[in-house]
C-alpha cells in the first residue's frame, strides 16, 4: 500500500510503504496511527532533501536491517561508503548537512551513518582551527586551556 | 542558524561524525571546543586502553608510561572504560589504583606471568564494577598455593548481578570442587554463557580430575550436582580441552567435568566440545535426549580414529531443535554410515540451516552430496573442506549437484573443495592420456559457470589444493575461475564475496571486474600468493600468454 507524505513546502510524495518505512519515524507513526489515507505531514522536512532522503530509501528498500555491533574498538572506519551511497552524497554542504538532519529527525540509521562518515573525511587531516572555520564554530577555550589540552595529548600524536 | 551549525551544535550528531575519526583526528576535535572536547573524550580515552593493551607492541604504549600529564588525564577520564583488556601485569596497578574505573562492562586479564599481587588488583577492579556483564582470565591467575583463592575469586564474582559470560583457563589445582564454588557464585542462576580452556599438560590438574573421575565412578558428581542452582539461564557452553599426554587421556575429563554441568543446563542453546571420544559421543547423545533438548548450536570436534560414524549421526539427530552443526576431525571419516542415517531420519534435518564438515580424509562422491543436500532442504550455509573426490573423474558431476532443485532454494554461502588436482596428475600416469591445459581450464570454466544457477548466493568459495608443482597453477586456476565468473556476475546479484583458493573477493571488486571487461590481472587478493624465482618458469608464462590468447 502506498503511504503519502508532505514536506515543509506542503509538497506530498507517494511512495510504497517499504520503502516509507526504512524511516523507522515513519514506521512507528504509520504502526500507531494504523493503516490510513491521509497523508503524514514531515513539517521539518523541506520537498528538496525529502526527494533524496526517498532516493535513498529507494535504493535501500531491500537492505537488511542493520546489526549493532559491541565490540569497543576504536578503529571505526570512515572508508567503507558504498559506491552508490558515495554518488549519492556528493552534493553540496548545504544539502549533505539537510541531509544529516533529515535522517536524524526521520531515524534513519544508515543514512545518517553514511552522513556522519561523509563529514569525518572532510574532516579528516584538518587542525582544530581549520575545522573551526570549515564549520562555524566558536572557541569557547581560554589560551591556558588550550595549553594544557595540547600538552596532555602530545604524546599521542603521529610523529 | 543554517543546516551546518545546526548539525556541529548538536551532540548525537558531532558524537557520531567523531566515531568515524582516526586517533589523531579525534585529538583534533578534542581542541575544537568544549563541546566537541566532552565528545571526543571518550574516544581518545578508548585509544590510550587500545595502547596499553598492546603493551610494549605500540610506541604510543611507551610515550604514555613516559608522560605523567597523559597518564593523570587518563585516570581522570577511566569513568568512560567499558571494555579492559590486560595482557601486561605491568599495568595492572594503573587501574587497580584509580577509583574512576567503576563503568566496566568486560574485563580481560590474560597475563603472561602470574604474579599474585596483580591478581589481587584485579579483584579490586572487580569488586569496583558491579555492572560486569563480562569477565574472562585467560592466564590462570588463581593458583591455590600462591594464597589468592578460587573462594576469593567466587566471593569477588557473587555481587555481580549483571555478569552473564564467564571465561576461564581452570588452574593448576583447580577441581571440581572449585568448580561448585564458581557456579554458586551466581546465585540467580543468571549465568549466559560458560567458556572454558581446559589445559592438561599439567600434571597436577591431571592427577586431580583422573583421580576424582574414578571415584565418583558413573555419571553423578557430588560436587557439581550439589551445587544449590541449577544453570537454569545458562545458553552457551564452550569447553575446549588441549592435551598433551596423548589422545585417550581428554577422555577422563568429560565425567567429572562436562557431562554433570551439562546435565544442568536444561535450557542450552549453544554447545561447542572438543576431543570427544565415541564412548562420549554416545553418552552426550543420552543427554542431549534427557536433558538439553533445546540445543540449536553445536559444535564438536573429534581427532579419535575409530570414530563411530552412526554415533556421529545419532548425535545430531537427538538434538531436535539443532539448526547449525560444526564438526571437525583431525582424523579420517568417510561418513558413508553418516548420510543414509541420517536420510533414514528426514524430520529433525528440516531444521538444519549450517553444516560445515571438516575432516582430513573422506571418499565422498557427488552423489554423496547431492543426497546430503536432499535430505537437509532448509541448508543455508554448507561448507566442506574435503571435496567429492571418490568421483574426481568425473567431478563435473557437482555441476548436477548444484542444480538440482533442492540445493538452490536456500542455499546463501556455499563452501566446497571439490578434490584436488594432483589427483588429476595421478590419473595421468594411470592412464598415459594426459590432458591439455585448455581441457583442464575448459574443465575449471564449466565448474564456475555452473554456479551462476546459485542465484540466492552470498559466498561461494572453492578450492582444489591445488599443488605449486601442479601444471594446473594456483594463479591459472583463479584467473580462469574469475573470468569464467565474470558473465555470471550480472545473475548473481546477491554475491558478495567469492573465495578461490582461500583468497577473498569482495563484491566491489567483483562488479568493479565485470563493469569494466578487466582481466582479474588487476585485482588485488586478500592473500597475494608469493612470487619465487623458481615459480616464474617457462610453463608459467606459456599459460599466461594461452590466457590471454583465449580472453580476446
Amino acid at each position: 500500500m502506498p503511504v503519502t507524505l508532505t514536506s515543509l513546502d506542503d509538497v506530498k510524495f507517494t511512495v510504497d510503504k517499504d520503502v516509507a518505512e526504512r524511516s523507522i519515524l515513519i514506521k512507528n507513526m504509520i504502526e500507531d496511527v494504523g493503516e490510513s489515507d491521509s497523508p503524514i505531514p514531515l513539517p521539518n522536512v523541506s520537498s528538496a532533501v525529502l526527494k533524496k532522503v526517498i532516493e535513498y530509501c529507494e535504493h535501500h528498500r531491500n537492505d537488511p536491517v542493520q546489526v549493532q555491533d559491541e565490540t569497543d574498538d576504536p578503529r571505526k572506519r570512515s572508508n567503507d561508503i558504498e559506491e552508490w551511497d558515495m554518488k549519492f552524497m556528493a552534493v553540496d554542504q548545504e544539502m549533505l548537512f539537510e541531509i544529516i538532519l533529515a535522517a536524524n529527525y526521520l531515524d534513519i540509521k544508515p543514512l545518517l551513518d553514511v552522513g556522519c562518515k561523509t563529514v569525518a573525511n572532510i574532516i579528516k587531516g584538518k587542525t582544530p582551527e581549520e575545522i573551526r572555520k570549515t564549520f562555524n564554530i566558536v572557541n569557547d577555550f581560554t589560551p591556558e586551556e588550550e595549553a594544557q589540552i595540547k600538552k596532555e595529548n602530545e604524546w599521542a600524536e603521529d610523529r | 542558524m543554517t543546516s551546518m551549525e545546526e548539525c556541529v551544535r548538536t551532540p548525537e550528531l558531532i558524537e557520531n561524525i567523531i566515531s568515524y575519526l582516526g586517533h589523531s583526528d579525534q585529538l583534533a576535535c578534542l581542541q575544537v571546543n568544549s563541546t566537541w572536547k566532552r565528545l571526543a573524550t571518550p574516544h581518545v580515552v578508548r585509544w590510550s586502553i587500545q595502547y596499553l593493551k598492546d603493551g610494549t607492541y605500540s610506541p604510543q604504549f611507551k610515550r604514555l608510561q613516559e608522560c605523567k600529564e597523559a597518564q593523570e588525564t587518563l585516570q581522570r577520564n577511566l569513568a568512560y572504560v567499558q571494555d579492559l583488556n590486560i595482557y601486561q601485569p605491568s599495568v595492572v596497578p594503573f587501574f587497580g589504583g584509580s577509583d574512576m574505573l567503576v563503568n566496566l562492562a568486560k574485563l580481560y586479564y590474560g597475563p603472561h606471568q602470574h604474579d599474585p599481587e596483580c591478581t589481587i588488583q584485579i579483584l579490586e577492579i572487580i569488586r569496583k564494577n558491579p555492572r560486569l556483564r563480562t569477565v574472562a582470565f585467560y592466564g590462570s591467575p588463581f593458583y591455590g598455593s600462591d594464597g589468592v583463592s578460587v573462594e576469593r575469586l567466587a566471593a569477588a564474582l557473587q555481587p555481580l548481578t549483571q555478569l552473564t559470560n564467564l571465561k576461564f583457563k581452570p588452574w593448576s589445582d583447580f577441581n571440581v570442587a572449585d568448580m561448585k564454588l564458581l557456579l554458586d557464585a551466581f546465585p540467580k542462576g543468571a549465568l549466559k554463557s560458560l567458556r572454558m580452556k581446559v589445559s592438561i599438560r599439567d600434571d597436577n590438574f591431571y592427577r586431580n580430575v583422573k583421580a576424582l573421575s574414578s571415584s565418583t565412578g558413573d555419571s553423578n558428581n557430588p560436587y557439581v550436582e550439589s551445587a544449590t542452582t541449577p544453570l537454569m539461564d545458562l545458553e552457551t557452553l564452550s569447553i575446549v580441552m588441549m592435551s598433551e599426554h596423548g589422545q585417550d587421556d581428554t577422555t577422563v575429563l568429560y565425567r567429572p567435568l562436562v557431562f554433570p554441568i551439562l546435565r544442568r543446563c536444561p535450557n542450552l542453546k549453544c554447545l561447542s566440545v572438543s576431543a570427544l571420544e565415541t564412548e562420549d559421543i554416545a553418552e552426550l547423545s543420552t543427554i542431549f535426549q534427557k536433558t538439553c533438548p533445546l540445543i540449536e548450536r553445536l559444535k564438536f570436534h573429534s581427532h579419535h580414529h575409530n570414530l563411530d560414524e552412526r554415533a556421529c549421526a545419532d548425535l545430531i539427530l537427538n538434538c531436535p531443535c539443532v539448526r547449525r552443526i560444526k564438526s571437525w576431525f583431525s582424523s579420517p571419516w568417510d561418513m558413508t554410515e553418516f548420510v543414509p542415517r541420517i536420510i533414514r531420519r528426514q524430520d529433525p534435518c528440516l531444521r538444519i540451516e549450517e553444516l560445515d564438515l571438516n575432516t582430513t580424509h573422506g571418499a565422498r562422491t557427488s552423489e554423496w552430496m547431492q543426497r546430503l543436500f536432499c535430505s537437509m532442504p532448509n541448508l543455508r550455509v554448507y561448507k566442506q573442506s574435503i571435496g567429492p573426490d571418490a568421483d574426481r573423474a568425473a567431478h563435473l558431476n557437482i555441476c548436477d549437484m548444484v542444480r538440482s532443485r533442492w540445493v538452490c532454494t536456500k542455499l546463501e554461502k556455499l563452501y566446497l573443495a571439490l578434490g584436488s588436482t594432483s589427483d588429476w596428475l595421478e590419473e595421468e600416469a594411470e592412464t598415459g592420456a594426459p590432458e591439455t591445459l585448455e581441457q583442464r581450464k575448459r574443465k575449471i570454466r564449466q565448474v564456475y559457470q555452473q554456479f551462476g544457477a546459485l542465484k540466492q548466493l552470498k559466498e561461494l568459495g572453492i578450492r582444489y589444493d591445488i599443488h605449486k608443482e601442479s601444471p594446473v597453477h594456483f594463479d591459472m586456476t583463479i584467473k580462469t575461475g574469475l573470468k569464467a565468473m565474470r558473465p555470471c556476475m550480472s545473475s548473481l546479484r546477491f554475491l558478495e564475496v567469492l573465495e578461490v583458493e582461500g583468497c577473498q573477493i569482495g563484491r566491489k571488486e567483483l562488479v568493479w571486474m565485470g563493469n569494466l571487461g578487466l582481466t582479474s590481472d588487476g585485482i588485488l587478493l586478500t592473500e597475494p600468493h608469493s612470487k619465487s624465482e623458481e615459480d616464474d618458469g617457462s610453463d608459467r608464462e606459456y599459460v599466461y600468454q594461452e590466457d590471454s590468447e583465449v580472453d580476446n
